[in-house]
């Protein structure tokens, strides 16, 4: 880059920060949650500080006691969700398209800024809002010694770098945002209990390593592309035996998922292998495994329900629009040589199966839980509490999730609502309706069980049918338009 | 007169207040037909009509013998549909590539090749990278690689520029080279079109008002854009 170069993107980079600042003054509620991110990180911030000194200490975070797994929860929180906020909050009025590019990255994109210097100036801003809330914080505690609050600022702010880049480079897709913002906040956890940030000596590298490593991969498509002219990688095979189109459908609905993604899953499955076997040797407390293993599952589970026939569902590339938009699936599918019906007939099986096999992943880990711990085939807990409660009414998920998946796939809104509000009424209406009919019935009674059973099958039966409709022949039902 | 590939009898229609009727239009082998016509004529609820995509209210469509929306295995196995807007997998280009070509037995590697290399398309490259006009190329490509007897192609010069529409225009009529096969194609391209369309389907309102030989209906004095006015099929 030239001297002109330099000056040019710096300028760039200037008006870039302008206008974000601006955004923040124009905008009353960014600026008070702005504030209250502020003042959180008063007291939260994470340096190498120990929590008497204003701040919580990243060596504390030990799995060997619930007190430790709450902090480890409000560790995930801040750290993850801290940055996130400010980035976020100050994305300003265009933030890019959805699904293809970051919330943060393309604000203004009439800016004549490239996507790294960008990247900078984001980083740059929240850095020198955590730096201000760092200082602020004199105000409140006076720190023992200038050096170890210098060594916490500093530390800290260290701490902070991997996540803030994850949050604020550019990324090719949803996915890679999600997934990268993940893995730098696991990454620095595996570092943290490997007790490789327990000093600057160790911070530093470590976090600048992992930095280092975040730009390379999200500046990979230029980087890949370099090692394949190198050895002159081509773009492979472009095409496969044709077989009758039902037929190769069929075929797709159980191979393609696998062949395409086949990495994905197994990297999934790995992960709810890990956190499964680290529980039997690390004998982990009850919040931590069960907060990690529902993670690892719902990861395996949207990969794998979201990707029927191996394509994603909702993330269809160029759209007349660009983005998410529903029944773009059957857009794309649509124009191959099959019936409309049999492609959403498949995206509803798939949704079956997927959801089904999840749920019986779920139930073979607590058998073999129980299994490793009590000697006996049982679906308790390690206290002796059953789950043959929660597990076998969760079974009405299963056309509710399928009911999803093939709503959106179809681009029938209203059906996906109903059925986006079946799950979510699962979670929250069927416990709910438990503990407030537990008033009205006396002690001991079996009253607020079916009270709870009565809510989970009117909402298998509000998520579940409506999709129905979407599988019957068109000839025999009205709609069913592609175009 | 050649064997017809496509035959439209008393067609109708219904979108809310819009109404299409095409009481009577046909496609022989070989031909080029351009439909042309403003905005809101139903040139685009035509063809998605005749490519099985949307179903009729009244009439009949057959293609190949077949009605498009009942069969759509045998009619789309031999027709390939384009659309300016058409939503296209999130894929690499040669995933994508590797999908489609095991729904098609007619399915040409070798016209791929070559459609990549006239088109400037890189395999590696994900589709959501591609710019409008790489992505109607991408979109022409896909309806072209099983060398479809029918190729329906509504608006494929949109975003593209001068040499992606010499490409486009050089596809086509490579098309209609072989015998036996037909292109219908819609587009705003007027010049594009009286270029190479053998027939002219005008429509306005969801109505036609012209139909017949290009160079009969133009005549030799005048563009299609001028014919089009003076039609009051120009919107």
């Amino acid at each position: 880059m030239g001297g002109g170069g330099m000056i040019r993107h710096l300028k760039g980079g200037m008006v870039h920060l302008r206008v974000r600042l601006g955004v923040v003054f124009r905008r009353p509620a960014v600026l008070v949650v702005l504030i209250l991110v502020g003042l959180a990180g008063l007291y939260y911030w994470p340096g190498l500080s120990g929590p008497d000194g204003g701040g919580w200490d990243p060596r504390g975070i030990l799995l060997d006691s619930e007190e430790r797994a709450v902090n480890l929860f409000m560790a995930l929180l801040w750290m993850l969700g801290w940055p996130v906020l400010p980035v976020l909050l100050v994305s300003g009025r265009s933030t890019g398209r959805p699904g293809r590019d970051n919330f943060g990255l393309k604000a203004h994109p009439e800016l004549p800024v490239g996507p790294r210097v960008r990247a900078l100036v984001e980083v740059a801003l929240i850095l020198a809002f955590a730096l201000l809330v760092r200082a602020g914080s004199l105000l409140f505690v006076r720190p023992e010694s200038w050096g170890t609050w210098l060594e916490s600022v500093f530390g800290g702010t260290l701490l902070c770098l991997p996540v803030l880049l994850a949050w604020a480079l550019p990324a090719t897709g949803a996915n890679l945002y999600w997934l990268r913002a993940a893995a730098a906040g696991a990454l620095l956890f595996a570092a943290m209990k490997g007790g490789w940030l327990e000093s600057i000596g160790g911070l530093a590298p470590t976090s600048l390593g992992l930095s280092a490593a975040l730009i390379l991969v999200s500046f990979r498509e230029e980087f890949f592309a370099r090692i394949d002219r190198l050895f002159g990688r081509g773009p492979g095979v472009l095409h496969r035996p044709a077989l009758d189109p039902p037929a190769r459908l069929r075929r797709d609905l159980v191979t393609q998922p696998f062949r395409r993604h086949g990495l994905l899953y197994a990297v999934g499955c790995a992960v709810v292998l890990a956190v499964f076997v680290a529980d039997q040797f690390l004998n982990l407390k009850h919040m931590a495994y069960f907060l990690t293993m529902n993670a690892s599952l719902a990861f395996l589970g949207s990969m794998l329900l979201l990707k029927p026939l191996g394509s994603d569902l909702l993330a269809l590339g160029m759209g007349g629009k660009k983005g998410v938009r529903f029944g773009d699936f059957i857009k794309a599918w649509g124009v191959l040589p099959l019936r409309r019906v049999a492609i959403l007939r498949t995206v509803y099986l798939h949704g079956l199966l997927g959801s089904l096999a999840i749920w019986l992943v779920i139930v073979a880990l607590v058998v073999a839980r129980a299994l490793l711990r009590t000697g006996e085939i049982s679906l308790k807990t390690g206290n002796g509490g059953s789950l043959a409660i929660f597990l076998f009414p969760s079974l009405g998920l299963v056309p509710c999730i399928a009911g999803l998946l093939v709503s959106a796939a179809a681009g029938k809104r209203w059906q996906s609502y109903m059925s986006g509000g079946a799950l979510l009424g699962y979670f929250h209406l069927a416990p709910m309706s438990m503990a407030v009919s537990s008033s009205f019935f006396p002690k001991g009674s079996n009253g607020p069980e079916w009270v709870g059973l009565g809510v989970i099958i009117t909402m298998t039966l509000v998520g579940g049918l409506p999709p129905l409709a979407l599988l019957r022949d068109p000839d025999r039902s009205f709609g069913g338009n592609i175009a | 007169m050649n064997d017809r590939l496509l035959e439209v009898n008393n067609l109708n229609i219904r979108r809310g207040a819009f109404t299409l009727a095409v009481p009577d239009w046909s496609v022989s082998e070989g031909e080029v037909i351009g439909l042309v016509g403003p905005n809101g004529a139903g040139k685009t609820t035509l063809l998605e009509a005749v490519a099985g995509l949307r179903k009729v209210d009244g009439g009949e469509i057959r293609v190949f013998g077949k009605d498009p929306w009942a069969d759509p295995v045998t009619v789309r196995s031999s027709l390939g549909f384009m659309s300016d807007d058409m939503p296209v997998f999130a894929e690499r280009i040669g995933a994508l590539l590797l999908i489609l070509s095991g729904y098609y037995p007619s399915w040409d590697p070798d016209l791929v090749d070559t459609l990549l290399d006239r088109f400037n398309l890189d395999p590696g490259k994900k589709t959501h990278e591609l710019s409008k006009g790489q992505g109607t190329r991408l979109r022409l490509l896909t309806a072209m690689a099983f060398r479809p007897k029918i190729l329906i192609l509504d608006e494929p010069a949109t975003g593209l520029d001068v040499a992606g529409r010499r490409s486009l225009l050089e596809s086509v009529l490579d098309v209609v080279g072989d015998p036996g096969r037909s292109v219908v194609i819609s587009s705003h391209m007027l010049a594009d079109v009286e270029r190479i369309a053998d027939r002219l389907l005008v429509l306005e309102g969801g109505r036609i008002v012209k139909e017949g030989s290009t160079a009969a209906l133009i005549g030799e004095r005048r563009t299609l854009e001028e014919a089009l006015v003076e039609w009051g099929a120009a919107g």
